[in-house]
């Protein structure tokens, strides 16, 4: 930021020190929240005795009041049930003791005939109800009944009945004689279980409220004990209210509370006993009519039993204990204990309602105290903020006011240390800035005198690349410089001829006239190879010098590699190594030629020492036979064998003599001079005279024979060596001849020595020319004088040849020189 | 028994003939000059057409180096020529050139020997040669065939 202004900047930095406008000063906010924090505690506490702290095993008054009370209505009701339960098997009891009473067995039976005989006949009951009343055995059995209604209080009525008919024939109440009560559930329950008592409510039709009634059988024991059928007699009814037990057994006693109440079930839910309190729409409830629907009626109905908090039949909040027992095996009772939530957690309910308003008390009174104190914190701290905002209005002089020594007054003083340091930092950097300032002036100087000292190295530079240019120029090898990525040309010396290279040219079209890098396999692109390895190649290349002459270089390239290692560019020079190249060939070429004559000479040397060893083997070996021959005195013998020796060393000697001639050829050389070859055929006929005549031999000579140039002697040999083999090899011919002529092959001159003798096979025309060879075996020849006219025509730079069509043709030498059209045959 | 001696120093014939005469190794010698003459031996040619002035030899004495056919290439003939490449062929030469003696061998020469200097030496080598072509050796009838893979 520069010291220009900027709005946002500003905004920003306001935003951080100003508060956020309140709707409330800050006093009223503390007395809020601290009076609210005050009543918040306060409640939560009693919130928490009473209800108990969530998800832990704290219950809370509440809670503790309800579970005391549950388990106590579990106990009580437990003790009611057993209470119930010992009652009704003692009315059992009493059902079966009465049932089973010698009067009642003996008396009963007298009865049963009278009421069945009514029964049957269909005899008005009045008349039946008179008889009973009449009956002795009636009475006996009525004395016995109201015996028992004297000892057990409890009981209202007692009645016995015919067990076919149903008609009552004995009753503590004498109206009732004669009466029917086989409908009843009492009579039927008797009789299906003969072996026990049976219990049974049912409604009584006097008061309203619900009757028990104790039933049993009364069997004839005489038949049973004689083993015969069972035979029933009879059924006793003993009739009890429902307020002579209900009363005194189910009375709790007020030991829970005082809204507590039992209510007795039967197993479908009707009400046995009365009910406490009217129904909720004010009638009362009608005992074995009124089906109760409430939850732990329901519960204890079906058989279950537990505690439970619910709602009862007025749809009041309870807490219940509900229990379900057998009056008889087929039927089953329920109770339901219950006392009012209300009665049990009502001193709970109060002790919150106490707890909520001295929250609410205590709410004012921390407000007030928060006011009073806030207003003491704030009074400086507004004047603390006063001060900042003139200090940031740019007034450094600016202090707060000390008022107290608390937090607040420690802060007022560290505020104005911090002015005072903030103040110094403001002069420190404006001294600073002044220092800057100076700083940037003198780097500006140096700035400058940098510059021209560059410009002087610029010109250092160009002083040296001037002199490495006349260094590159100098060279007499051509040189470039190569960009490694397109291979173009950046540079290159006049022996590159760089004043006609375009610019852009790269390598391989200007020195190779290519489109593309070279890539032959015998022609491999250095550069390539310089950009793979990085390391300097020498390669050979054939180049065209601007005749078109084959010219061989040796490429040299060298890298020049960035900071990074990475070739960009490429030195190239190349190296003339044509004379050099010829020189090595040249040299080869001795070399072989020289290898060839040491085979050559080898061959020699194996050829002559088989030659010089025949005739010793004839030597020594006839000499061997002489021996013989000698002591044998065969003198024909003795003469045949010495000319074999004879010829044998004479074919020796001449034989190391032509070894000796061929040595001489070609070393030893007389000074070439201008010879006529009729010259030299004259001087052959003379030497072979003896020969020519005594074979009758004729010649025929040629007048236009050339003039030879070279070593006279030696040509001399050349012309005898082959008039004499044309002599000597006429056979059996009656007209030996021999022609000496000249004819012209083409552009070449060529002499022939023409015979009619015994001609050569052609397939031997070769091998006549080597060393040693012969066609025809005698003790003349020793193979060398063809080998030597041979290496004499050679060695004049000529060539020698026979042409003869085969034994008895005739055969014809010919040889030619050059330099033979010139007329002098053998000058080069 | 027969031989055919290729020689073309008649002197050295002589010896080989008188030797052989001494030691009455052969009843039969033919013997001829050069190489063309020996092939037209075997191959019944030109003078030797008759059957009866060229009868197969039990073995060839052979010169390597002959006029107009090289020994060698006389040999070549007759080892690449089925009916006669059974004839045991022995080269007699002066020549120790292992060229020569290689060639020979690998001609299938059947024996390659130098003719030695000495006389008692040249008596005893053709008495040798004699007795242990003709007589030790064992060969197959003359003309039997030989199948070829």
């Amino acid at each position: 930021m520069k010291d220009g202004y900027n709005p946002d900047e500003q905004d920003r930095q306001d935003s951080r020190i100003r508060t956020r406008p309140s709707r409330m000063s800050l006093r009223a906010g503390m007395a809020l929240s601290f009076g609210a924090l005050f009543a918040i505690i306060v409640l939560l506490v009693s919130l928490i005795r009473t209800f108990g702290l969530p998800w832990t095993s704290d219950q809370g008054t509440y809670g503790d009041a309800q579970a005391q009370v549950l388990k106590q209505l579990s106990l009580v009701a437990n003790l009611q049930k057993e209470l119930l339960l010992h009652w009704l098997e003692e009315r059992e009891t009493d059902a079966t003791v009465l049932s089973q009473r010698r009067v009642i067995c003996s008396s009963v039976p007298k009865l049963l005939d009278l009421a069945r005989t009514y029964a049957d006949s269909g005899k008005p009951k009045d008349g039946l109800h008179a008889e009973l009343v009449k009956e002795k055995n009636g009475e006996a059995i009525a004395e016995a009944l109201r015996s028992v209604i004297r000892t057990q209080e409890i009981y209202r009525k007692i009645q016995v009945a015919d067990a076919e008919t149903g008609i009552v024939i004995a009753s503590t109440a004498e109206h009732e004689l004669g009466i029917g009560v086989s409908h009843q559930q009492f009579f039927s329950d008797a009789l299906n279980a003969l072996d026990r008592a049976s219990i049974s409510v049912m409604k009584s039709p006097g008061t309203g409220k619900a009757d028990l009634v104790v039933s049993r059988a009364i069997v004839d024991k005489s038949s049973a004990e004689a083993g015969g059928e069972t035979r029933v007699l009879g059924v006793a009814a003993m009739y009890v209210d429902e307020t002579r037990f209900t009363k005194p057994l189910l009375y709790p006693g007020g030991a829970i509370g005082d809204t507590e109440e039992i209510v007795l079930l039967t197993q479908d839910g009707r009400i046995i006993t009365s009910l406490k309190h009217p129904l909720p729409n004010g009638t009362q409830a009608n005992p074995l009519e009124y089906k109760i629907k409430t939850q732990s009626a329901t519960l204890a109905a079906q058989g279950k039993e537990g505690i439970i908090i619910t709602r009862d039949y007025r749809d009041v909040p309870v807490l219940a204990a509900y229990r379900h027992f057998k009056s008889s095996p087929n039927t089953g009772w329920g109770l339901v204990l219950k006392v009012d939530q209300d009665e049990i957690l009502g001193p709970t309910r109060k002790r919150l309602l106490h707890a909520s308003s001295i929250s609410l008390l205590g709410v004012l009174a921390a407000g007030i105290m928060a006011a009073l104190i806030a207003g003491r914190i704030a009074r400086p701290i507004q004047l603390l903020s006063r001060t900042a905002q003139e200090v940031e209005a740019g007034n450094f002089d600016a202090r707060a006011e000390v008022v107290t020594s608390d937090e607040v007054g420690q802060l007022a003083a560290t505020f104005n240390s911090m002015i005072e340091r903030v103040q110094n930092w403001h002069e420190d950097l404006e001294a600073q800035v002044r220092n800057r300032t100076l700083r940037l002036a003198e780097l500006n100087e140096d700035l400058t005198r940098e510059v021209v000292e560059r410009k002087h190295g610029e010109e250092r530079i160009a002083r040296q690349n001037a002199f490495l240019n006349t260094v590159l120029e100098s060279l007499a090898h051509p040189f470039y410089v190569i960009d490694a990525a397109d291979y173009t040309i950046k540079m290159a010396n006049s022996a590159a001829g760089s004043g006609h290279i375009p610019g852009g040219s790269t390598c391989y079209s200007l020195t190779h006239g290519r489109s593309e890098p070279c890539a032959s396999e015998n022609h491999p692109c250095p550069l390539e190879e310089v950009r793979r390895t990085g390391r300097p190649v020498i390669a050979e290349h054939v180049h065209y010098d601007t005749d078109g002459a084959t010219r061989h270089v040796e490429v040299h390239a060298y890298p020049i590699l960035d900071a990074a290692g990475r070739v960009v560019q490429v030195i190239e020079y190349s190296l003339d190594i044509t004379d050099r190249k010829r020189n090595r060939q040249e040299r080869e070429r001795l070399i072989s030629e020289l290898e060839a004559k040491n085979a050559e000479l080898e061959r020699f040397t194996y050829t002559v020492s088989h030659d010089l060893k025949s005739p010793l083997i004839t030597i020594k070996g006839f000499l061997g036979y002489l021996e013989t021959d000698a002591v044998s005195g065969n003198l024909e013998r003795i003469k045949a064998d010495s000319e074999r020796i004879q010829g044998a060393v004479e074919k020796m000697g001449r034989l190391l003599d032509e070894l000796l001639e061929l040595s001489r050829i070609g070393r030893i050389m007389n000074a070439p001079q201008e010879v006529a070859l009729h010259q030299l055929v004259r001087e052959a006929i003379d030497s072979l005279a003896g020969r020519i005549t005594g074979r009758e031999v004729t010649l025929d000579i040629a007048a236009d024979l050339p003039v030879l140039y070279g070593d006279a002697a030696r040509l001399r040999e050349v012309v005898e060596n082959l008039l004499d083999n044309a002599v000597k090899f006429m056979g059996d011919q009656p007209h030996p001849h021999v022609e000496i002529g000249v004819r012209q092959d083409g552009n070449e001159t060529v002499v022939y020595f023409k015979d009619n003798g015994v001609g050569i096979d052609p397939r031997y025309h070769d091998k006549i020319f080597g060393l040693f060879e012969r066609l025809i075996q005698d003790n003349q020849g020793t193979g060398i004088g063809l080998a030597i006219v041979k290496r004499i025509v050679e060695a004049h730079g000529g060539r020698i040849w026979v042409e003869s069509e085969g034994i008895g043709h005739g055969s014809v030498f010919a040889f030619t020189l050059p330099g033979g059209n010139e007329g002098k045959m053998g000058r080069r | 028994m027969i031989i055919l001696l290729v020689e073309d120093n008649p002197d050295h014939a002589e010896l080989i003939l008188r030797s052989f005469e001494e030691h009455r190794v052969a009843n039969k010698i033919f013997h001829v000059q050069d190489g063309e003459a020996a092939l037209d031996y075997l191959f019944r040619r030109g003078c030797y057409s008759d059957p009866k002035s060229s009868p197969r030899p039990h073995v060839i004495l052979l010169d390597l180096r002959l006029p107009k056919i090289d020994g060698l290439e006389v040999l070549k003939e007759i080892k690449s020529t089925e009916k006669l490449q059974q004839i045991p062929v022995v080269a007699l030469t002066t020549s120790e050139s292992e060229q020569d003696m290689a060639g020979a061998y690998k001609g299938h020469v059947n024996s390659y020997l130098v003719k030695p200097v000495d006389f008692d030496k040249f008596n005893r080598l053709m008495d040798d040669l004699g007795f242990y072509w003709l007589a030790w050796n064992r060969k197959p009838p003359l003309g039997s065939r030989v199948d070829r893979a």
